[in-house]
């Protein structure tokens, strides 16, 4: 493997900082070594994208599950009695 | 300070997504880590995109790794030979690969495998930001650093001479 | 650009709320109730064996809330101070019901890489070692959210160790912040972030073998 340049990143080590990249917890040189290594690197470009719309997907999950009505009752109950109690 | 940007259609900042105004200063989040990123004309290789924009970049500029970071910049006017001219950019490179890998078969001191770089930089085309990073590495395994550095450079004069930019 | 950090609004907004049900507003508890239960229900799911356990796990949080309500003092956010004490709960309940479940899930173990190493050129390559060897082909993204793929995600982070899946189905389904999951899960940023990285690529590997499986 050629020595010659100054370490850039290369995709192995890209893929593991994916992560921080879209938390936004790399620090300033290495973003921009990862941003760098996006322009040259069409794959990573994708894998980037594969993973926002993972994310996107993912969050469509989350179904608004109505509470049944003898569990909102129980609750009630409870709650009543916890402020009777002050 | 007049440099260049890259940025997706619309004038939109390629990492951040945030649209650049059409006029007026483009300001960057408050904190030292942030800043508008540009290029200076030797840049320019690290960071192509669809849109290239001259643009203003208020004092004070640092030199960062291989870029300007300023607290605000500006649009000045839009490089309309980009990206029409980057296919004809990755063929240099492209050309440019060709003559190194000739030149390194008939010294006979590099392996066929040497090769294969021109094939990879063919094969990457128009892509020019992977075009112009497989020519740099094909230089640097040819002749080391100088020969990446002179890949780079040849690099940044065409870009500068076909797209007309002012280069000190 | 929110003027205010999406966390300090929440505290404004859980500090509002909290002086409600002190109050005894049984409409203020019952929105409360309704904005969390099944993000509650879904959480309790991924430590304990049956929606039975879970459901009970949930009525038990919210009496432990009651309870100590007037104690909170607003450090962590609302959701957060309850889902930890839910994630607790259920733990114990997953351990009564004879899961084996370790506190060190919240620990990442080490070593497991994002993508299998043989998607790269092996060391051995002369020219693009540690490069891709065949790139990741785009995914049709309307693929992604018909009703079959959605299955697909959703069975892999229920297939997820449980550290991972805690904090993909809060961070990811539910849209907590980070900060929100590390109150909630009580592990460290970086910690949270490694586990949310083994998580997401995990199920990004499920999801490649379906797409690709659909286009060979």
């Amino acid at each position: 493997m050629n020595r010659a340049l100054p370490a850039d990143l290369d995709c192995i080590a890209a893929v593991e900082q994916v992560t921080d990249y879209l938390e936004g917890a790399l620090p300033p040189h290495a973003r921009t070594e990862f941003e760098q290594h996006l322009v040259t690197c069409p794959g990573c470009v994708t894998y980037l994208r594969q993973l926002r719309a993972q994310i996107a997907a993912s969050s469509t999950l989350a179904e608004q599950r109505p509470v049944p009505e003898e569990v909102t009752q129980e609750l009630l109950a409870m709650f009543r009695a916890s402020r009777g109690e002050k | 300070m007049i440099a260049w940007k890259f940025f997706a259609p619309g004038a939109v900042a390629p990492f951040t997504g945030v649209r650049w105004p059409a006029t007026g200063w483009m300001e960057s989040a408050a904190g030292p880590d942030n800043g508008v990123h540009a290029c200076a004309v030797e840049h320019l290789p690290y960071w192509f995109d669809e849109e290239l924009w001259e643009v203003e970049l208020d004092s004070p500029v640092t030199h960062g790794a291989r870029q300007l970071v300023a607290r605000r910049g500006r649009l000045l006017v839009q490089i309309d030979e980009w990206p029409k001219a980057q296919a004809e950019f990755s063929l240099a490179c492209v050309d440019r690969t060709r003559r190194r890998v000739e030149e390194a078969l008939r010294r006979g001191d590099r392996s066929a495998d040497f090769a294969g770089y021109l094939a990879d930089v063919i094969r990457r085309q128009p892509y020019p930001g992977a075009c112009a990073y497989i020519a740099a590495r094909a230089a640097a395994a040819a002749d080391g650093m100088p020969g990446h550095d002179q890949e780079r450079a040849a690099q940044v004069e065409w870009l500068a001479s076909r797209l007309r930019l002012a280069h000190p | 650009m929110p003027a205010v950090a999406p966390e300090v609004l929440a505290l404004a907004q859980d500090s509002a709320l909290l002086e409600a049900l002190r109050a005894g507003d049984e409409r203020a508890f019952l929105e409360l109730v309704e904005s969390l239960h099944g993000g509650m229900v879904r959480f309790a799911r991924g430590f304990v064996k049956t929606d039975t356990a879970a459901e009970d796990v949930v009525q038990d949080t919210w009496a432990v809330v009651l309870q100590d309500i007037d104690r909170f003092e607003g450090r962590s956010a609302l959701r957060s101070w309850i889902f930890g004490i839910l994630g607790n709960l259920a733990r114990t309940r997953a351990a009564k019901d004879g899961r084996c479940v370790p506190l060190s899930a919240l620990q990442p173990d080490d070593g497991e890489s994002a993508v299998d190493p043989s998607e790269f050129h092996p060391d051995s390559h002369p020219r693009w070692a540690g490069h891709w060897a065949k790139a990741p082909e785009p995914w049709p993204e309307a693929r992604l959210l018909s009703r079959e793929a959605l299955a697909y995600i959703r069975d892999a982070i229920e297939r997820l160790p449980e550290g991972q899946r805690a904090v993909i189905r809060l961070r990811d389904v539910e849209g907590w912040t980070s900060q929100e999951v590390c109150e909630a899960l009580g592990v460290s940023e970086v910690n949270q972030r490694v586990l949310l990285h083994r998580a997401r690529s995990r199920v990004r590997r499920e999801i490649a073998r379906h797409v690709e499986r659909r286009n060979p």
